[in-house]
């Protein structure tokens, strides 16, 4: 009896190891050819630069190659009526939020363009968050050029609102928020000062949507700036000319329209004709695959293209199009999210702040660092003199995607 | 009038081998279906966690439904007995139940009332029985928690009716939590409370969508006057709630320490 029991049990689990290996997902050692690994996107970012000494930067404007800003018009109109409304002399500020890709830096370059008026144009990035009342005041006083130790914020307020009227963009405003001791008195300082200098210079702040949503909850942000413009990724008819405006970068030519019809009437069809509805399907498809990320749709494109011979696009099915493998994101654990999402939410870390932030030794910090960034999840810029400052960043081309993990992970929020 | 002899006839007509394979054969589908539906609720909860609790909580209704459906089914739908046989068999099962499962008919019962105006949910954190932790599963007669040692434990239902409950998210993920710090009544209160609040915003577990209070009071325990500082923030996944509070101490004490609230205690 105890035998044929055995033989039984043993009979259940063979069942139950077949059943297993059938609902399994089979783990190939190669790589899968339809599909774009985090890692293979990250490789595209292979030299990130090596960090030098840090500084204020101010953007280069590039007005001569401006390439048109799609599916912006009415951001772009709000943001040129709020300027007007300070050369009234009705000043308020004014910040433009996006999700990181989505087109930030573009569309203020595309506004600086736009402007014609006398007053300077000054487009900053803050490299550092603020971590008392004095480095919040030097920053401010960076954007005049003024080199003197702040001595209180009623003698800054002062300066600044004597010096010659300026339109000032700040392209990161998320990178003044840090999970520091001292950053919360450092950004009331900060909206002090904006706020008591809005009618002598134009304030119009860049800010990523979670971080917006971030301070809105913390600090009611929201209640000090009038003008708000929120930025999306693109929707598939901006993603359709966007990808007819890079086919040449893309190695693909167009065919001349066909001005003459055939005698007979009959139904050929013109090549272009062809080409656009290949385009407009194309964008379909990468607009899923891509969820509206520009650089991501044009990443998956020119994969996709690399992989066949191909010189126009009616050549190329939808369904060949290559998808992007995000089974790594799957394997991180709750450490390595919430690690990702700190990294996120402040555009960026180093070593260092990494550590602070969730309170770790620096070694485990750069550790968890070079972890997410083996897996293509961050890219790393390297500085030669200290290791603790590293700065990792999220890849570009996969912030979308590394958005909508952490919030359906519970680790980013939206209001 | 029919005889009460077509009636017994009825009763031998129910235990045929037809309709017995045919109320097996069901149940073993609604089974099948259940893990089914409890593989892919899983499956869900593991692809999207922040709807973890949603998935939770639809699975004792799924359950409750498809049992339910089954043993209607089999009763009205195969068995179909006559009127006099049903009545006669109600009387005797309800004796008989009545007597013998007292206790474990209260526990379903009380089941039943959870299920339908819950004072918990699968996912909440609750405190049921005396013991602290989260519910993993919403049985008929039983409730399970796990606690933060790693304890499973079983709770009857019957108990959640008879004591009182409390339950620190109510179907929300976020959960508030209060941590007390002790200081000397000579510090600074004000700063105390300032680095307090920024202590809390910069742990990276903290829900920031909600607000963060501390508040003030005073104590007099060991022969000193002390005032006591509340912090209540809310932890961003319940589940994380003992190393929030672990990180939140970390934080204000090296606060506190920093701003040498401790030392002040020495010179006075």
């Amino acid at each position: 009896m105890a035998v044929t029991f055995n033989a039984i049990t043993a009979q259940w689990q063979l069942f139950v190891a077949q059943l297993k290996t059938i609902f399994t997902p089979q783990k190939t050692e190669s790589e899968p050819t339809d599909k774009l690994s985090l890692k293979a996107i990250a490789q595209t970012y292979t030299y990130h630069g090596i960090r030098g000494q840090l500084k204020q930067q101010p953007y280069a404007i590039h007005a001569n190659r401006m390439s048109p800003l799609l599916g912006r018009e009415l951001a772009l109109e709000q943001i040129n009526n709020a300027i007007e409304l300070w050369r009234k002399q009705q000043g308020e500020l004014s910040a433009i939020t996006a999700p990181f890709g989505a087109g930030l830096s573009h569309f203020i370059n595309n506004i600086i363009h736009s402007q014609q008026g006398a007053e300077p144009i000054l487009w900053l990035s803050f490299y550092r968050a603020p971590l008392s009342t004095k480095d919040a005041i030097s920053s401010l006083f960076s954007c005049f050029n003024i080199h003197h130790e702040p001595q209180s914020i009623t003698d800054a307020i002062s300066l600044i609102n004597t010096q010659p009227a300026k339109i000032i963009f700040i392209d990161d405003m998320h990178k003044l928020m840090l999970r520091r001791m001292g950053n919360y008195q450092a950004l009331v300082t900060l909206a002090t000062i904006l706020m008591e200098t809005r009618q002598q210079h134009c304030w119009i702040m860049g800010c990523e949507t979670y971080v917006w949503q971030r301070l809105s909850s913390q600090y009611q942000i929201t209640h000090f700036f009038k003008t708000v413009v929120h930025l999306s990724y693109f929707n598939q008819p901006a993603l359709k000319t966007l990808l007819s405006l890079h086919l040449t970068d893309l190695g693909i030519t167009l065919p001349a329209q066909n001005a003459v019809k055939t005698d007979d009437n009959t139904a050929n069809t013109d090549p272009l004709d062809v080409e656009l509805t290949a385009i407009e399907e194309l964008s379909k498809t990468l607009m899923v695959i891509s969820q509206g990320h520009p650089k991501l749709a044009l990443l998956v494109l020119k994969r996709s293209l690399e992989s066949l011979p191909i010189k126009q696009l009616s050549n190329l099915p939808a369904k060949e199009l290559i998808s992007v493998d995000t089974q790594a994101l799957n394997h991180l654990n709750e450490e390595s999210l919430f690690a990702l999402a700190e990294i996120y939410i402040h555009g960026g870390l180093t070593v260092e702040n990494l550590s602070i932030i969730f309170n770790i030794s620096i070694e485990k910090s750069s550790l968890t660092l070079e972890f997410l960034n083996r897996q293509g999840l961050i890219i790393p810029q390297y500085c030669e003199d200290d290791f603790a400052r590293h700065y990792y960043q999220i890849t570009p081309a996969l912030t979308k995607i590394v958005a909508m993990h952490l919030v359906n992970h519970n680790k980013l929020f939206s209001l | 009038m029919e005889s009460s002899a077509d009636a017994l006839q009825s009763l031998i007509n129910i235990i045929s081998f037809e309709k017995i394979a045919i109320i097996v054969l069901i149940c073993g589908l609604a089974w099948a279906m259940l893990v089914g539906i409890k593989m892919s609720l899983d499956l869900l909860t593991n692809k999207l966690p922040k709807y973890r609790l949603l998935w939770g909580r639809l699975y004792p209704f799924i359950r409750l439904f498809i049992w339910g459906s089954v043993i209607t089914y089999a009763t009205v739908g195969i068995i179909a007995p006559h009127q006099n046989v049903v009545l006669a068999m109600i009387g005797s099962i309800s004796i008989v139940i009545g007597l013998a499962t007292q206790e474990p008919a209260k526990n379903m019962i009380a089941g039943f009332i959870i299920m339908l105006n819950p004072p918990y949910r699968v996912g909440d954190m609750v405190t049921l029985g005396g013991h602290y932790g989260e519910v993993t599963k919403l049985e008929w007669s039983v409730t399970w928690l796990r606690t933060f040692d790693d304890n499973t434990i079983m709770v009857p239902n019957a108990e959640a009716l008879k004591t009182a409950v409390s339950n620190a998210n109510s179907g929300a993920l976020d959960e508030m939590v209060a941590i007390q710090f002790h200081l000397p009544v000579q510090v600074d209160h004000k700063k105390a409370m300032a680095l307090a609040k920024e202590a809390t915003q910069c742990s990276p577990y903290t829900f920031l969508n909600k607000p963060i209070n501390v508040i003030l009071g005073t104590d007099f325990s060991f022969g000193q006057h002390l005032q006591t500082i509340t912090i209540k923030a809310y932890v961003m996944d319940v589940r994380l709630e003992k190393k929030f509070i672990s990180d939140i101490n970390v934080r204000v004490l090296d606060a506190f320490k920093n701003a040498q609230f401790y030392d002040s205690q020495q010179t006075f």
